[in-house]
C-alpha cells in the first residue's frame, strides 16, 4: 500500500518536474537552432562563450533551416534561430515569431566530386548518366543550388535536374553522399566541401552563376526565449562571433 | 488487511494500463484530431504523397516477401535444432533491433556502398545500390527481419516437440511436417512476427535517409515525405501522418486477423511466442 502512494507520487513529481523545464522563459539553457552548414562554426561559438560564461549553458542544434524554422513554429523551444536563408529568417519575422534578423555571414556555392567521379567542371553536370545529390527544394541549399544550375543556362539546369538522384533533407546529407562516392557529384557550399579535404574535387559555380547565400540569425520571441538568450544572440552578430565564421572560409554578410 | 491489499493492487493495475493506453494513443488520436477527413483527402491529391504512398507499399510488399521466405526457415531452424554457437547466431540475428538507425544506415554503406566492403565486387558487376529502390528494400530488411525471426522462431518452439517425434516415428518426411505441421500450427506467432515487421518497415526513416537517400517516386518513402513536408506545411505533414496511420493500421489488422484470431484463447502459439518475445 505505502509503495502504492510512493510510486505514485513519485510518477507525479517526476511529470511534473518534466513539465517545469520546458517552461521556456527562465534561466534555463540557451538553445540556438543553426543551419547544418554552420555546425562547426555555431559549436565552437558556444563552446567559447560558455567558457567566458559558465553560469550560462548554450545547447546547439543542427538541421536543414527549414526544419528547424518548422519547429519555431510549433513552439518548440528554440532561443535563436541561425538560417542559411535571409528571406526564411525574414519570414518567420514576418510571422510575429522572431525579432528582426541580422545577416553574419556568407557562403558560395560549389560542386564536389569525388576523384574516381566523370565529373570534372560544372559543364558535366549534365552529362547523361551523372548522379548527383542536390538539397530539396525547401532546405537552402538545394533551393540555392537550382538557383545556381539555372544560372548557368536553362536548358542545362532541366538536363541535371534529371542526373539528381537524391534531394537531401540538409547539408549535411550531401556531404555524406559525396563522401560515401554514392554520387558523382554534389552541389554544396564551399565550407562543407572543405571540410572533405583532398578526398574530393572542387569545382566552384562561376561568379555570374552564384546565387547570394546569407546567413541570418534572429532571436526567437514567440515563445519568449530564454533570458541569457539576449546576451548570446548579441556576441554571435557582434565582431567576437563573427570571427567564429571568417576563420572558416564563410564570406563577409 | 489482505483484501485492501488485493483491491490496491487491482486498482494499481488498472491505473497503469489506463495511463499506458492514454499516453500512447495520445499523439495518434491528436494527428487525427488536427488533420480530419478534409486533410487526409487533401493529401492524397498531391502527387508526392501518392508517389510516396506507392514507393512505401512497393518496398514493403518486397521486403516482406524476402523476410517471409528467408527468414521463416531460419526461424524454424533456430527453433528446433541445437548447435555450437546458437546463442550466438540468435544475438548476432537480434542485433539490428537495438541498433540506432544511424548506425544502421552507416552500416548499409559500409557493407554496399562503393567504397564499403562488397563495394568492388558490385561495382565490377556493374551494380550501385545505394540511392536505388532496391537500397529503401535492403534498408526495410535489414532493421525488420531481426522482429520477424525472433518472433518466428518463439512460435516454431512453443509448437509441442513430442508431436515432431511423433510424426517421424509415423514415417512423415522433415520437409512434409514442417510444411503440414509446423507452418499451420505457428501461423498466429508468425503473423504476429510479420506484422512487427511490416510496421517497422513502414515506418523506416533514418537508414533509408543515409542509405536511399529521398528521390520522389523512387526512394522517397512516405516517412521521408512527411519529413520533407514537415519543414514547409505542418497541416499537409498531419494529412500524410494520418495517411501512414490509416494505412499502417489497417495492414496490420489484416494481417492479424489472417493470423487466425487476436485473442490468446483461440491462439495459444501466439501468447507463447509473446511470452518467449518478452523475456
Amino acid at each position: 500500500m505505502r509503495w502504492l502512494a510512493g510510486a505514485v507520487l513519485l510518477g507525479l513529481s517526476l511529470v511534473s518536474a518534466g513539465c517545469g523545464a520546458s517552461d521556456g522563459a527562465g534561466r534555463g539553457p540557451v538553445v540556438v537552432g543553426g543551419a547544418a552548414s554552420l555546425a562547426e562554426p555555431l559549436s565552437a561559438f558556444a563552446e567559447e562563450y560558455e567558457l567566458r560564461h559558465p553560469e550560462t549553458d548554450v545547447q546547439v542544434e543542427f538541421a536543414g533551416s527549414d526544419a528547424i524554422a518548422a519547429k519555431i513554429r510549433q513552439g518548440v523551444g528554440i532561443d535563436v534561430f541561425v538560417s542559411a536563408s535571409v528571406e526564411l529568417a525574414e519570414a518567420l519575422h514576418g510571422e510575429g515569431l522572431t525579432a528582426p534578423p541580422v545577416s553574419i555571414a556568407g557562403n558560395t556555392l560549389v560542386v564536389a566530386a569525388p576523384h574516381d567521379s566523370p565529373v570534372e567542371a560544372i559543364d558535366d553536370l549534365d552529362d547523361p548518366g551523372v548522379r548527383l545529390a542536390i538539397g530539396n527544394p525547401h532546405v537552402p541549399v538545394g533551393a540555392y543550388a537550382r538557383i545556381a544550375l539555372s544560372l548557368v543556362g536553362d536548358a542545362f539546369a532541366i538536363r541535371a535536374m534529371e542526373n539528381v538522384r537524391t534531394n537531401e533533407l540538409d547539408a549535411r546529407g550531401i556531404v555524406g553522399k559525396v563522401s560515401q562516392g554514392a554520387v558523382d557529384a554534389g552541389v554544396m557550399y564551399r565550407t562543407d566541401a572543405a571540410g572533405l579535404g583532398s578526398a574530393v574535387l572542387v569545382v566552384p559555380f562561376a561568379p555570374e552563376d552564384q546565387p547570394a547565400i546569407r546567413y541570418a540569425a534572429a532571436l526567437v520571441t514567440d515563445p519568449r526565449p530564454s533570458l541569457d538568450a539576449g546576451e548570446v544572440m548579441d556576441e554571435l552578430t557582434g565582431d567576437s562571433g563573427r570571427r567564429f565564421f571568417g576563420n572558416r572560409g564563410f564570406t563577409a554578410p | 488487511m489482505s483484501r485492501y491489499r488485493e483491491a490496491a493492487f487491482a486498482t494499481a493495475l488498472v491505473v497503469a494500463l489506463s495511463a499506458t493506453l492514454l499516453f500512447l494513443l495520445l499523439p495518434v488520436v491528436a494527428i487525427f484530431t488536427q488533420a480530419g477527413p478534409g486533410e487526409l483527402i487533401g493529401s492524397l491529391a498531391r502527387p508526392e504523397a501518392r508517389d510516396a504512398l506507392e514507393v512505401s507499399l512497393r518496398s514493403a510488399a518486397i521486403a516482406m516477401a524476402i523476410i517471409l521466405t528467408v527468414g521463416t526457415p531460419a526461424a524454424y531452424l533456430l527453433a528446433t535444432r541445437n548447435f555450437p554457437g546458437r546463442e550466438l547466431v540468435i544475438t548476432a540475428i537480434e542485433l539490428p533491433i537495438v541498433l540506432p538507425p544511424a548506425v544502421a544506415g552507416i552500416g548499409l554503406l559500409a557493407a554496399f556502398g562503393p567504397r564499403g566492403a562488397l563495394g568492388e565486387p558490385l561495382s565490377s558487376l556493374g551494380l550501385s545500390i545505394p540511392l536505388t529502390s532496391t537500397a529503401v528494400v535492403l534498408a526495410m530488411v535489414f532493421v525488420s527481419a531481426p522482429l520477424h525471426v525472433r518472433q518466428a522462431q518463439a512460435a516454431f518452439a512453443a509448437v509441442d516437440p513430442r508431436l515432431r517425434q511423433a510424426s517421424h516415428t509415423l514415417g512423415a518426411t522433415e520437409f512434409r511436417w514442417f510444411t503440414r505441421a509446423a507452418l499451420p500450427l505457428a501461423t498466429p506467432g508468425l503473423g504476429a512476427g510479420a506484422t512487427l515487421a511490416l510496421g517497422r518497415s513502414l515506418g523506416e526513416f533514418g537508414a533509408t535517409l543515409m542509405f536511399a537517400g529521398s528521390l520522389q517516386g523512387v526512394t522517397q518513402t512516405l516517412p521521408l515525405a512527411i519529413f520533407e513536408t514537415f519543414t514547409t506545411d505542418f497541416t499537409a505533414a498531419l494529412g500524410l501522418g494520418a495517411l501512414l496511420v490509416a494505412v499502417s493500421g489497417a495492414l496490420l489488422l489484416t494481417v492479424k486477423l489472417l493470423g487466425g484470431g487476436i485473442g490468446p484463447q483461440r491462439a495459444p502459439g501466439y501468447a507463447a511466442a509473446g511470452v518467449r518475445a518478452a523475456d
